[in-house]
Protein backbone atom coordinates (compact mmCIF):
# COMPACT_ATOMS: atom_id res chain seq x y z
CA UNK A 1 0.00 0.00 0.00
CA UNK A 2 1.32 3.43 -0.99
CA UNK A 3 0.86 6.66 0.98
CA UNK A 4 1.76 10.02 -0.56
CA UNK A 5 2.87 12.60 2.02
CA UNK A 6 2.46 16.16 0.73
CA UNK A 7 4.03 18.92 2.82
CA UNK A 8 6.37 21.78 1.98
CA UNK A 9 8.42 20.95 5.09
CA UNK A 10 10.84 18.06 4.75
CA UNK A 11 10.90 17.83 8.54
CA UNK A 12 7.14 17.42 8.69
CA UNK A 13 7.11 14.80 5.93
CA UNK A 14 9.66 12.86 7.97
CA UNK A 15 7.62 13.27 11.16
CA UNK A 16 4.40 12.13 9.49
CA UNK A 17 6.10 9.05 8.01
CA UNK A 18 7.56 8.13 11.38
CA UNK A 19 4.23 8.70 13.12
CA UNK A 20 2.39 6.51 10.60
CA UNK A 21 4.86 3.70 11.24
CA UNK A 22 4.57 4.20 15.01
CA UNK A 23 0.79 4.06 14.67
CA UNK A 24 1.16 0.45 13.61
CA UNK A 25 1.32 0.75 9.83
CA UNK A 26 4.92 -0.32 9.45
CA UNK A 27 4.59 -2.09 6.12
CA UNK A 28 3.39 0.90 4.10
CA UNK A 29 5.42 2.46 1.30
CA UNK A 30 5.80 6.21 1.16
CA UNK A 31 6.00 8.74 -1.63
CA UNK A 32 6.71 12.42 -1.02
CA UNK A 33 5.79 15.74 -2.62
CA UNK A 34 6.44 19.28 -1.41
CA UNK A 35 3.32 20.92 -2.83
CA UNK A 36 0.11 20.22 -4.71
CA UNK A 37 1.66 20.55 -8.16
CA UNK A 38 4.31 17.95 -7.37
CA UNK A 39 1.67 15.75 -5.78
CA UNK A 40 -0.50 15.79 -8.91
CA UNK A 41 2.49 14.65 -10.93
CA UNK A 42 3.21 11.80 -8.50
CA UNK A 43 -0.45 10.74 -8.47
CA UNK A 44 -0.58 10.59 -12.28
CA UNK A 45 2.66 8.58 -12.51
CA UNK A 46 2.23 6.25 -9.57
CA UNK A 47 -1.24 6.41 -7.98
CA UNK A 48 -1.15 6.14 -4.18
CA UNK A 49 -3.80 4.50 -2.00
CA UNK A 50 -3.96 7.47 0.35
CA UNK A 51 -2.74 11.08 0.33
CA UNK A 52 -1.85 12.84 3.59
CA UNK A 53 -1.62 16.53 2.66
CA UNK A 54 -0.75 19.74 4.40
CA UNK A 55 -3.13 22.62 3.67
CA UNK A 56 -0.94 25.72 3.45
CA UNK A 57 1.75 25.17 0.79
CA UNK A 58 3.34 27.19 -2.02
CA UNK A 59 2.48 26.54 -5.68
CA UNK A 60 -0.73 24.67 -4.88
CA UNK A 61 -2.45 24.29 -1.52
CA UNK A 62 -3.78 21.05 -0.14
CA UNK A 63 -7.41 21.95 -0.76
CA UNK A 64 -6.64 22.98 -4.33
CA UNK A 65 -4.89 19.63 -4.78
CA UNK A 66 -8.00 17.81 -3.60
CA UNK A 67 -10.24 19.87 -5.90
CA UNK A 68 -7.91 19.25 -8.84
CA UNK A 69 -7.95 15.50 -8.21
CA UNK A 70 -11.73 15.37 -8.03
CA UNK A 71 -12.00 17.54 -11.16
CA UNK A 72 -9.92 14.90 -12.96
CA UNK A 73 -12.29 12.22 -11.70
CA UNK A 74 -9.65 10.84 -9.33
CA UNK A 75 -11.26 9.43 -6.18
CA UNK A 76 -8.03 8.67 -4.27
CA UNK A 77 -8.48 8.87 -0.48
CA UNK A 78 -7.27 12.17 0.96
CA UNK A 79 -6.77 13.34 4.54
CA UNK A 80 -5.31 16.61 5.79
CA UNK A 81 -2.54 16.98 8.38
CA UNK A 82 -2.37 20.70 8.95
CA UNK A 83 -1.45 23.33 11.50
CA UNK A 84 -4.74 25.20 11.10
CA UNK A 85 -8.22 23.80 10.99
CA UNK A 86 -10.97 26.30 11.69
CA UNK A 87 -14.60 25.24 11.20
CA UNK A 88 -14.82 26.83 7.72
CA UNK A 89 -11.73 24.95 6.57
CA UNK A 90 -13.05 21.70 7.96
CA UNK A 91 -16.38 22.21 6.18
CA UNK A 92 -14.62 22.96 2.91
CA UNK A 93 -12.34 19.94 3.31
CA UNK A 94 -15.16 17.50 3.96
CA UNK A 95 -17.42 18.99 1.28
CA UNK A 96 -14.54 18.55 -1.16
CA UNK A 97 -14.14 14.90 -0.26
CA UNK A 98 -11.51 14.75 2.48
CA UNK A 99 -11.85 11.80 4.87
CA UNK A 100 -10.28 13.43 7.93
CA UNK A 101 -8.40 16.47 9.16
CA UNK A 102 -5.69 16.16 11.80
CA UNK A 103 -4.29 19.26 13.46
CA UNK A 104 -0.57 19.62 14.18
CA UNK A 105 0.81 18.95 16.68
CA UNK A 106 -0.83 15.56 16.59
CA UNK A 107 -0.41 12.48 18.77
CA UNK A 108 0.27 8.98 17.41
CA UNK A 109 -3.12 7.99 18.82
CA UNK A 110 -5.01 10.67 16.88
CA UNK A 111 -3.20 9.67 13.70
CA UNK A 112 -3.97 6.00 14.34
CA UNK A 113 -7.64 6.79 14.96
CA UNK A 114 -7.84 8.64 11.65
CA UNK A 115 -5.92 6.07 9.62
CA UNK A 116 -7.41 2.82 10.90
CA UNK A 117 -10.82 3.14 9.25
CA UNK A 118 -9.20 4.32 6.03
CA UNK A 119 -6.45 1.70 5.72
CA UNK A 120 -8.18 -1.34 7.18
CA UNK B 1 -5.55 47.20 18.62
CA UNK B 2 -4.14 45.02 15.86
CA UNK B 3 -6.67 42.95 13.91
CA UNK B 4 -9.09 43.29 16.79
CA UNK B 5 -6.71 42.38 19.62
CA UNK B 6 -4.51 44.31 22.02
CA UNK B 7 -0.79 43.57 21.83
CA UNK B 8 -0.96 41.96 25.27
CA UNK B 9 -3.65 39.58 23.98
CA UNK B 10 -1.49 38.67 20.98
CA UNK B 11 1.47 38.01 23.25
CA UNK B 12 -0.62 35.88 25.59
CA UNK B 13 -1.89 33.86 22.62
CA UNK B 14 1.70 33.42 21.42
CA UNK B 15 2.90 32.23 24.83
CA UNK B 16 -0.04 29.84 25.26
CA UNK B 17 0.35 28.58 21.69
CA UNK B 18 4.04 27.92 22.24
CA UNK B 19 3.22 25.94 25.36
CA UNK B 20 0.91 23.73 23.28
CA UNK B 21 3.48 23.31 20.49
CA UNK B 22 6.29 22.52 22.93
CA UNK B 23 4.25 19.85 24.67
CA UNK B 24 2.81 18.34 21.51
CA UNK B 25 5.63 18.60 18.99
CA UNK B 26 8.89 19.18 20.89
CA UNK B 27 8.37 16.98 23.94
CA UNK B 28 9.16 19.68 26.47
CA UNK B 29 7.65 22.51 28.47
CA UNK B 30 8.15 26.25 28.30
CA UNK B 31 8.96 28.88 30.88
CA UNK B 32 7.87 32.42 30.11
CA UNK B 33 10.34 35.21 30.86
CA UNK B 34 9.74 38.90 30.52
CA UNK B 35 8.11 40.88 27.74
CA UNK B 36 9.89 43.85 26.16
CA UNK B 37 10.42 45.60 22.85
CA UNK B 38 14.13 45.08 22.19
CA UNK B 39 14.98 42.09 19.99
CA UNK B 40 18.33 40.59 20.93
CA UNK B 41 21.22 40.64 18.45
CA UNK B 42 22.76 37.46 17.09
CA UNK B 43 19.47 35.65 16.71
CA UNK B 44 18.12 33.46 13.95
CA UNK B 45 14.62 32.15 13.54
CA UNK B 46 11.48 32.17 11.45
CA UNK B 47 8.40 34.33 11.12
CA UNK B 48 5.04 34.07 9.40
CA UNK B 49 2.23 36.51 8.66
CA UNK B 50 -1.32 36.37 9.95
CA UNK B 51 -3.38 38.84 7.95
CA UNK B 52 -7.10 39.55 8.13
CA UNK B 53 -9.61 42.13 6.99
CA UNK B 54 -8.81 44.27 10.02
CA UNK B 55 -5.01 44.29 9.74
CA UNK B 56 -2.33 41.76 10.49
CA UNK B 57 0.81 40.81 12.32
CA UNK B 58 3.87 38.69 11.80
CA UNK B 59 4.80 36.25 14.50
CA UNK B 60 8.02 34.39 14.97
CA UNK B 61 10.41 32.38 17.09
CA UNK B 62 14.08 33.31 17.40
CA UNK B 63 17.05 31.81 19.19
CA UNK B 64 20.79 31.53 18.84
CA UNK B 65 22.06 29.37 15.98
CA UNK B 66 22.73 26.63 18.52
CA UNK B 67 19.26 27.08 19.96
CA UNK B 68 17.71 26.75 16.49
CA UNK B 69 19.67 23.52 16.01
CA UNK B 70 18.33 22.22 19.35
CA UNK B 71 14.73 23.15 18.49
CA UNK B 72 15.01 21.47 15.09
CA UNK B 73 16.40 18.31 16.67
CA UNK B 74 13.58 18.31 19.20
CA UNK B 75 10.95 18.59 16.46
CA UNK B 76 12.54 15.69 14.60
CA UNK B 77 12.86 13.60 17.76
CA UNK B 78 16.58 13.08 17.22
CA UNK B 79 18.71 11.12 19.65
CA UNK B 80 21.29 13.18 21.62
CA UNK B 81 24.23 11.46 19.88
CA UNK B 82 22.96 12.03 16.35
CA UNK B 83 25.03 14.34 14.17
CA UNK B 84 24.30 18.01 13.61
CA UNK B 85 21.59 18.94 11.14
CA UNK B 86 22.70 20.97 8.10
CA UNK B 87 21.57 24.60 8.04
CA UNK B 88 18.82 24.06 5.47
CA UNK B 89 17.24 21.34 7.59
CA UNK B 90 17.44 23.52 10.71
CA UNK B 91 15.73 26.33 8.78
CA UNK B 92 13.04 23.98 7.49
CA UNK B 93 12.31 22.58 10.95
CA UNK B 94 12.24 25.98 12.68
CA UNK B 95 9.90 27.25 9.94
CA UNK B 96 7.64 24.28 10.65
CA UNK B 97 7.66 25.04 14.38
CA UNK B 98 6.51 28.58 13.58
CA UNK B 99 3.91 27.21 11.17
CA UNK B 100 2.44 24.99 13.89
CA UNK B 101 2.66 27.86 16.39
CA UNK B 102 0.77 30.17 14.01
CA UNK B 103 -2.00 27.59 13.72
CA UNK B 104 -2.25 27.41 17.50
CA UNK B 105 -2.33 31.22 17.78
CA UNK B 106 -4.93 31.52 15.03
CA UNK B 107 -7.17 29.06 16.88
CA UNK B 108 -6.81 31.08 20.08
CA UNK B 109 -7.77 34.43 18.53
CA UNK B 110 -10.48 33.08 16.21
CA UNK B 111 -13.35 34.81 18.02
CA UNK B 112 -11.76 38.27 17.91
CA UNK B 113 -10.10 37.88 14.48
CA UNK B 114 -12.10 35.36 12.44
CA UNK B 115 -10.80 36.38 9.02
CA UNK B 116 -7.08 35.74 9.61
CA UNK B 117 -5.18 33.94 6.87
CA UNK B 118 -1.78 32.34 7.44
CA UNK B 119 1.17 33.04 5.18
CA UNK B 120 4.19 30.85 4.62
CA UNK B 121 7.12 30.90 7.08
CA UNK B 122 10.45 32.56 6.28
CA UNK B 123 13.77 31.88 8.00
CA UNK B 124 15.98 34.80 8.97
CA UNK B 125 19.42 35.50 10.40
CA UNK B 126 20.19 38.57 12.47
CA UNK B 127 18.18 40.96 14.58
CA UNK B 128 14.65 42.00 13.71
CA UNK B 129 14.94 45.75 13.26
CA UNK B 130 12.05 47.90 14.48
CA UNK B 131 11.34 50.90 12.23
CA UNK B 132 9.22 54.02 12.29
CA UNK B 133 6.30 51.98 11.03
CA UNK B 134 7.07 48.56 12.48
CA UNK B 135 7.23 47.69 16.16
CA UNK B 136 8.47 44.43 17.61
CA UNK B 137 7.14 42.96 20.83
CA UNK B 138 9.28 40.26 22.40
CA UNK B 139 8.57 37.59 24.97
CA UNK B 140 11.65 35.83 26.32
CA UNK B 141 11.01 32.13 26.82
CA UNK B 142 12.77 28.91 27.61
CA UNK B 143 11.71 26.01 25.41
CA UNK B 144 12.99 22.99 27.29
CA UNK B 145 16.49 24.21 28.04
CA UNK B 146 16.70 26.49 25.01
CA UNK B 147 16.63 30.25 25.48
CA UNK B 148 14.42 31.74 22.77
CA UNK B 149 12.23 34.71 22.00
CA UNK B 150 8.69 34.95 20.72
CA UNK B 151 8.38 37.85 18.30
CA UNK B 152 5.32 39.84 17.31
CA UNK B 153 5.92 42.33 14.48
CA UNK B 154 3.08 44.82 14.15
CA UNK B 155 2.40 48.30 12.79
CA UNK B 156 3.03 51.18 15.16
CA UNK B 157 -0.03 53.06 13.95
CA UNK B 158 -2.62 50.72 15.29
CA UNK B 159 -6.04 50.30 13.70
Amino acid sequence: MQILIVDDSKAMRSIVMRAVRQAGFASLNFQEASNGVEALKVVRESPPDLILADWNMPEMTGIDLLKALRAEGNAVKVGFVTSESDPAMRDLAFQSGALFMITKPFSPDSLKAALEPVLS
Amino acid sequence: MIAGLAISDWMAALEQGLDEVAGGALGCTTIAGGRHETPAPGMAGAYLSLVGSNGGVQLGVASSPGGCQALARALLGMEPGAGALPPEEVADAVCEIVNILAGAVKARVREQAPSLQMGLPTFFHGPVQPTEKLAVSVSDVKIGGVAAALLLLHPRHRV
